[in-house]
């Protein structure tokens, strides 16, 4: 079949995936005989307007698509179609399958596992870490990583990945060579070097706010099982969730405090019956991912004095507190405290996320 | 026939003499000065004239030229009009001519002839003292002003009529009584009103002890405001030549009135955030201190700190390394001393209430641009930096004193200063604030443990190299206020928590 054919079908103005299926389902898959049908064989497609066959029978601009393509692979833009071997088996089974993909680096592999973590771009502090440690965990298992490369949860899920050395994959909603948010572009830096970027509009494609959920498809589309970090209750990432289950995809989820705003969806989420992440051990196990020694979390080893044991165990929560409420709570003075703080922050294990405010970070 | 008389011209806040002479001599009638004149002084042939003439004195038409000698300098203000009214009356022969000579005169005059006050008194009145001189005739809503000056002799005159008869009189004393000068330290409110807020107390006096910039960062209501305003009244008292610098800069920005006639406790300025560069800098017409001056020796407050015009902020830089502040603009150049403790204030956020997340819902990146309006060069020269977290129930209605009274705050700093002027009594400086970079091996020396503990934190925490210092000047702060004479890991410990976040 010839990619030119495939090509033009995708970048017909006012022609979207929806129309794409009908007219490909009518003619076998086969854009090419789309592409020399007469009006009444077109006209008998439901759906299409009598503008939109004229834009498929438009000789100029079938060639200006032509060239265009050309252009692109001249480029070295990568692209797949559904026909070829490339395209990711997973996607191919889903419903509304897109029927290009844009890509930077490579694409995911189809034997390997991949696991989707996703949450809000709000997240607290604590999110960030289980982000990030998830992305480590799965990837030092040997999992492909699949994320958004949104601000928060997302991005944490990569770079989690990325400090493994593991496999990640970023599913933009614009185009592959535009990196949203631009606050993350180190990290889009370090994906493509580790797997592939990965969209279903072309280079140049600013993001717009419709597009979330139609990425958000492809993210769960791509993969075995969806986990959810930390989402509210309005959270796009339960639009994920919602299209995992259409997809026939497992979902987990993190679970959160009840009256924690940032974790309702999830917790809801787990109410509906999601699965619960309960420990990365059991996680690993249930998705058949073999535990190395790198995914075991070193906490234990690190000696602490009394002080410092004193305030992580007991007092540093995942939640901020200042050092006004540690004082009070610890009956130590100011200096002892600072002390205490100082030794934990240089052994790694909290933070001071904003003035005397701290948290622990493992 | 000729006369002379003496004023002076104020630049910045030092005074130079100049000498006013005036001629009468036949010919056309006239009343010409020359001596490049500002448009004030210029104007003052007419009130001396009319002022002569309300005076009851009669002077016949003749040929009258004034000139103000060096030619050169640039006079500004109403001050001369008295020395140019001496001047001329010594050369129509009203006065003798020998009297004048060690007198300085400084006054406006009304048409009337009644003397009014006028600003900068105090730098003339101290310049004239330098050159080994004492009597002054000024206007006597300005004697208190100048009676600050040890050495002078006073002698205020409220008309023209009166100037002359003293003079005539051979200085008849028309005596001025010193107002004592006891240093008054109570500022009528005290750390004591604040409850709870044990850690940004001790953070203050941390700072306060050694004069370090500090940020105080908190949500709406904290009390961040109440603190600042206490700060002056635990500061020791000024010595004498600060308190003579300070009213010399009052005295030049015309704030010295209204029964404020010196400047002797500590200054609190708090401007508001819309001011502009000018404003906090200097300048403008007649080149007047600005807010950085006028909070000489005393505590420059800034609310909203984040809110300052970008511009007006990174003026604060100059002045914050060196202590002045030179202006340079199309009349003139001058240096005000502008040896300030900077106290800023802001919330954390928009909503000011990060990192609570369950009352903020503003996001990481709107945190960061409410932090990024400040830049890292400004943020760098602020030593202490601490968080004042919203006041609990418990301690707002409690009614039990803690050990951060005033009083017990105050001796504290007054130790510290003692420790410090002690430490430095053969340097230019005598704070550890302003230990210059070089001489921090020399002052900050740290024992074994704490040597240990500042490499990590140096490694750790990516410091800069004015970071570091900054550290170790707040930690012998701290060692200061300890009594203890090197620095342990206890003081980096707790100077590594003011550190800027």
């Amino acid at each position: 079949m010839d990619r030119k054919y495939w090509f033009w079908i995708n970048n017909i103005p006012r022609i979207g995936n929806i129309k794409i299926r009908k007219i490909l389902k009518a003619f076998g898959d086969d854009p090419e005989a789309a592409a020399h049908a007469g009006d009444k064989e077109l006209g008998c497609i439901g759906g299409l307007m009598q503008a939109d066959i004229a834009a498929i029978m438009d000789l100029n601009l079938r060639k200006r698509l032509f060239e265009e393509y050309d252009r692109r692979t001249e480029d070295g833009n990568k692209m797949v179609f559904p026909f070829e071997d490339e395209y990711p088996s997973r996607l191919k089974e889903i419903y509304d399958r897109p029927n290009v993909i844009y890509y930077k680096g490579r694409l995911p592999v189809d034997d390997i596992k991949s696991v989707a973590v996703v949450g809000s771009r709000n997240c607290s502090e604590y999110g960030r870490s289980v982000a990030m440690e998830l992305g480590r965990v799965l990837a030092s298992a040997g999992a492909q990583v699949i994320s958004g490369l949104a601000l928060g949860i997302d991005v944490a899920a990569h770079q989690g990945a990325v400090l493994a050395g593991g496999l990640t994959f970023a599913v933009l909603a614009g185009g592959v060579d535009l990196c949203y948010p631009k606050q993350n572009f180190n990290t889009y830096v370090d994906i493509i070097r580790n797997g592939g970027i990965i969209s279903e509009f072309p280079d140049n494609t600013p993001t717009r706010p419709g597009m979330f959920p139609l990425r958000n498809r492809i993210i769960s589309g791509l993969c075995d099982a969806v986990i959810i970090v930390e989402a509210g209750i309005k959270s796009g990432s339960l639009i994920t969730a919602a299209q995992a289950l259409e997809q026939n995809r497992q979902v987990y989820a993190v679970p959160g405090r009840i009256s924690d705003g940032d974790s309702e969806g999830c917790n809801h989420l787990i109410w509906q019956g999601a699965q619960i992440v309960y420990s990365y051990d059991e996680l690993l196990a249930e998705l058949n991912l073999n535990i190395s020694e790198g995914t075991k979390i070193n906490e234990k080893n690190i000696l602490l004095a009394s002080d410092e044991k004193m305030l992580y165990s007991q007092l540093l929560d995942f939640g901020p507190k200042s050092l006004e409420t540690l004082i009070k709570e610890t009956n130590m003075s100011q200096m002892q405290v600072f002390q205490a703080l100082l030794a934990l922050e240089l052994k790694g294990l909290i933070k001071e996320i904003s003035k005397n405010f701290y948290i622990r970070i493992i | 026939m000729l006369g002379n008389a003496y004023t002076s011209v104020i630049n910045g806040i030092d005074a130079v003499s100049v000498k006013v002479e005036a001629d009468i001599s036949a010919g056309f009638p006239c009343f010409d000065i020359t001596g490049n004149l500002g448009v004030a002084v210029r104007e003052s042939r007419e009130r001396v004239r009319m002022a002569i003439k309300n005076s009851g004195i009669k002077m016949s038409p003749a040929r009258m030229i004034v000139n103000i000698s060096p030619a050169d300098l640039r006079k500004e203000g109403t001050h001369y009009d008295l020395a140019v009214a001496m001047a001329v009356l010594q050369a129509a022969g009203r006065i003798k001519h020998n009297l004048c000579e060690d007198i300085m005169f400084i006054g406006e005059l009304g048409l009337n002839g009644e003397l009014r006050p006028v600003r900068g008194v105090l730098p003339m009145v101290i310049n004239w003292c330098r050159s080994g001189k004492q009597y002054v005739v000024l206007p006597k809503e300005n004697a208190m002003e100048a009676s600050y000056v040890k050495d002078a002799k006073i002698i205020p005159a409220a008309t023209l009529n009166e100037v002359i008869e003293c003079i005539n009189g051979n200085h008849t004393e028309v005596s001025f009584e010193k107002s004592d000068s006891s240093p008054l330290t109570e500022y009528g409110m005290d750390f004591a009103d604040i409850h709870g807020q044990l850690s940004l107390k001790r953070a203050i006096m941390v700072a306060a002890a050694s004069m370090h910039n500090m940020l105080m960062i908190g949500p709406p209501g904290a009390g961040k405001t109440m603190a600042a305003e206490r700060i002056p009244g635990i500061l020791p008292p000024m010595t004498y030549e600060q308190q003579l610098e300070l009213s010399g800069i009052y005295s030049v920005a015309g704030m010295l009135k209204d029964g404020i006639s010196f400047v002797d406790r500590r200054c609190f300025r708090a401007p508001h955030h819309c001011i502009t560069p000018q404003a906090m800098a200097g300048g403008g017409n007649g080149l007047m201190p600005g807010e950085v001056s006028l909070a000489c020796h005393g505590v420059l407050f800034m609310d909203e700190f984040n809110l300052f015009s970008t511009k007006t902020v990174e003026v604060l830089r100059q002045p914050m390394e060196s202590g002045h502040i030179l202006i340079d603009r199309v009349n003139g150049k001058v240096e005000y001393p502008a040896d300030f403790m900077l106290v800023a204030a802001m919330n954390p956020c928009k909503c000011g209430y990060y990192p609570d997340r369950n009352r903020c819902n503003c996001t990481p990146a709107q945190v960061r641009a409410y932090f990024g309006r400040l830049s890292r060069p400004l943020l760098d020269r602020i030593d202490v930096c601490v968080q004042v977290p919203r006041i609990k129930y418990e301690d707002m209605v409690c009614d039990d004193k803690d050990i951060y009274t005033n009083e017990y705050m105050r001796s504290v700093v007054e130790r510290a200063f003692n420790i410090q002027n002690e430490r430095f009594a053969g340097e230019k400086y005598s704070l550890n604030s302003s230990i210059p970079a070089a001489d921090i091996s020399r002052y900050c020396v740290l024992d074994k443990e704490a040597e240990n503990l500042m490499n990590s934190i140096y490694d750790s925490c990516d410091l800069s190299a004015r970071g570091y210092h900054k550290l170790l000047k707040v930690a012998r702060t701290i060692a200061d206020i300890d009594d203890s004479e090197y620095i342990t890991a206890e003081h980096i410990c707790e100077a590594s928590g003011y550190r800027m976040v």
